[in-house]
């Protein structure tokens, strides 16, 4: 059974890590795929979602059951997180790193590549929505911004997959 | 309104809210704003079946170290022998899905196509490839009349597609074969009904330009037009002839993908809908028998959750998920919905289909009955 919600913060609070370990064997792994997703690179995942788990560990009382489960808590802490290591890296670097070249031709690698060519935000938004079913609203209270900005952002990032899916993109002669 | 207009509704329409009535207009009669709607559905069942696959690649995340609060400490039991094993099954049925999307791309170029009948603004499409069977679809073409149309793809190229075509105006008696063949109500009969109403029409064949109309000359002075595309892959085909608003007691299922747990168990060929008294569509998956859904409960089916375009339920401790590309039920949702399962296919099914196929709609006592015949 997923635990989540006013007793989860409880135990937390009460320093239980056993239900700590059990929240986090629920999560980790889909936590860690989106951040893959988000970040383009698995190692760096890994840490942000360390350090995103650790949020609700060391500071339970951040987390406001009523406002949202510790579920979208988590991915919204991890989500912020992503976006600050995307801004420092573009401070240190000048520029963020050009998207990998297209190599696959299945479908599964055409989405994957597509996927990998969006802004990382605009990644992570179509990623929470489409893939761990968080609605609109959700999504705001958990990225702290407004619901406009969030259906809007959804929008945009889902013409701009559309686009590069659909084929404008360097490809293959038919 | 127009396209430009009402694009950012068709996002709003595919996150589940209501739009306004005069963006859902122009929706209703404009294919380039439904298929805008049935990619962003394809797109997020292919992110869907991304995050599925890519678990095939996960290794064990490490537990982050705690440091000991208010005197309590992590105990030792971290219980990573368990989260291994799901990783590994998780490896297994990510690789199936890779699998099976590798084999459903081979055959060479698809041919996408829409027929219209200009007159009664009735469209249908399909999809095929060189070497398929008869496809095609029935348009109303009057009060009581139809243009039945059997499409061949002779040859598929990049700018030239080889058609072989069958069209016949019929007026199908009122409860005949003809009639629920021409509904789609007759499940797997319908084939062999269909097989007999062309049985005697001599196939024209045509040179066909992709993107361009080829105008097909019906018996008495009507014309029916065909478009269509080709794809080097698999495309998400038009479903523009479905509508994006249902009645609470219409069941429809378009374009539809069916996963168990996390195995991909294939693409859904073909779709269709219906309004009845327990209104019920019915999909064969071999290997693993047939799946009806319907709006009622009915002997033997257990109760499922449907909203827009998903399907969840839960047999015999396996999770299910049926994705359609356009909304499987009106009313509100998510509502419930029934489903049954029995453990084999049509007897004339079993042998000649490999991957998922729409079985039929209608009452959900006509496809029990092609179930069970």
């Amino acid at each position: 059974m997923v635990e989540d919600g006013q007793d989860l913060r409880d135990r937390l609070r009460r320093g239980d890590a056993e239900a700590f370990g059990r929240f986090y064997r629920q999560h980790a792994t889909r936590l860690r795929e989106f951040l893959r997703r988000y970040l383009g690179d698995a190692k760096i995942a890994e840490d942000v979602a360390q350090d995103a788990f650790l949020q609700p560990w060391q500071h339970p009382n951040g987390f406001d059951p009523a406002r949202a489960p510790l579920r979208a808590y988590l991915f919204g802490i991890a989500a912020k997180r992503a976006a600050d290591w995307w801004r420092h890296r573009a401070r240190e670097e000048g520029s963020v790193a050009s998207p990998p070249a297209w190599r696959g031709t299945e479908p599964a690698a055409l989405m994957e590549e597509a996927l990998a060519h969006l802004e990382p935000e605009s990644r992570s938004l179509l990623w929470l929505r489409a893939v761990e079913g968080y609605s609109c609203a959700e999504l705001a209270a958990m990225l702290d911004i407004p619901l406009g900005t969030v259906k809007s952002r959804l929008f945009a990032a889902r013409e701009q997959l559309r686009r590069i899916w659909r084929g404008e993109r360097p490809q293959e002669e038919l | 309104m127009n396209c430009e207009e009402v694009r950012p509704f068709v996002s709003a329409l595919h996150d589940g809210e209501s739009i306004p009535r005069e963006a859902a207009e122009h929706m209703r009669s404009c294919s380039a704003c439904q298929a805008q709607l049935e990619d962003y559905a394809r797109m997020d069942v292919e992110l869907r079946l991304l995050a599925s696959s890519a678990s095939e690649e996960a290794q064990m995340p490490r537990l982050p170290q705690l440091r000991r609060r208010w005197g309590h400490s992590l105990t030792a039991r971290v219980l990573v022998p368990r989260f291994a094993l799901g990783v590994g099954l998780f490896a297994i049925l990510g690789l199936s899905v890779g699998l099976a999307w590798m084999q459903a791309q081979n055959g060479g170029p698809w041919f996408q196509f829409d027929l219209s009948n200009p007159e009664t603004q009735a469209k249908v499409g399909s999809l095929t490839q060189a070497g398929d069977d008869w496809t095609g679809g029935f348009l109303q073409a009057g009060a009581n009349q139809k243009i039945g149309i059997r499409v061949k793809a002779l040859d598929v190229e990049k700018d030239r597609v080889r058609l072989s075509i069958k069209v016949r105006v019929l007026q199908p008696a009122p409860g005949s074969e003809e009639e629920k063949a021409a509904n789609y109500q007759l499940g797997s009969r319908s084939e062999e009904v269909i097989d007999q109403i062309f049985a005697n029409i001599t196939p024209q064949e045509f040179d066909y330009v992709p993107g361009q109309t080829l105008e097909i000359p019906v018996q008495g002075g009507a014309k029916i037009a065909l478009t269509g595309e080709v794809f080097k892959f698999r495309p998400s085909f038009s479903a523009s002839w479905y509508p994006l608003t249902l009645q609470p007691d219409q069941i429809m299922l378009s374009k539809a993908a069916f996963v168990r747990n996390n195995e991909f168990l294939g693409e859904v060929g073909g779709g269709g809908g219906a309004r009845a008294t327990n209104s019920a569509v019915g999909i064969c998956v071999p290997q693993f028998g047939s799946f009806v859904f319907a709006l009622k409960p009915f002997e033997g089916a257990i109760q499922g959750v449907a909203e827009f375009g998903e399907v969840h339920f839960k047999m015999d401790g396996d999770n299910y998920i049926l994705f359609s590309a356009t909304p499987i039920t009106g009313g509100q949702q998510p509502r419930e919905i029934w489903v049954y399962r029995s453990q084999s296919c049509p007897p004339s099914w079993n042998n000649v289909r490999k991957h998922p196929t729409f079985m039929g709609a209608g009452d959900v006592s006509n496809l029990l009955d092609v179930l069970h015949r």
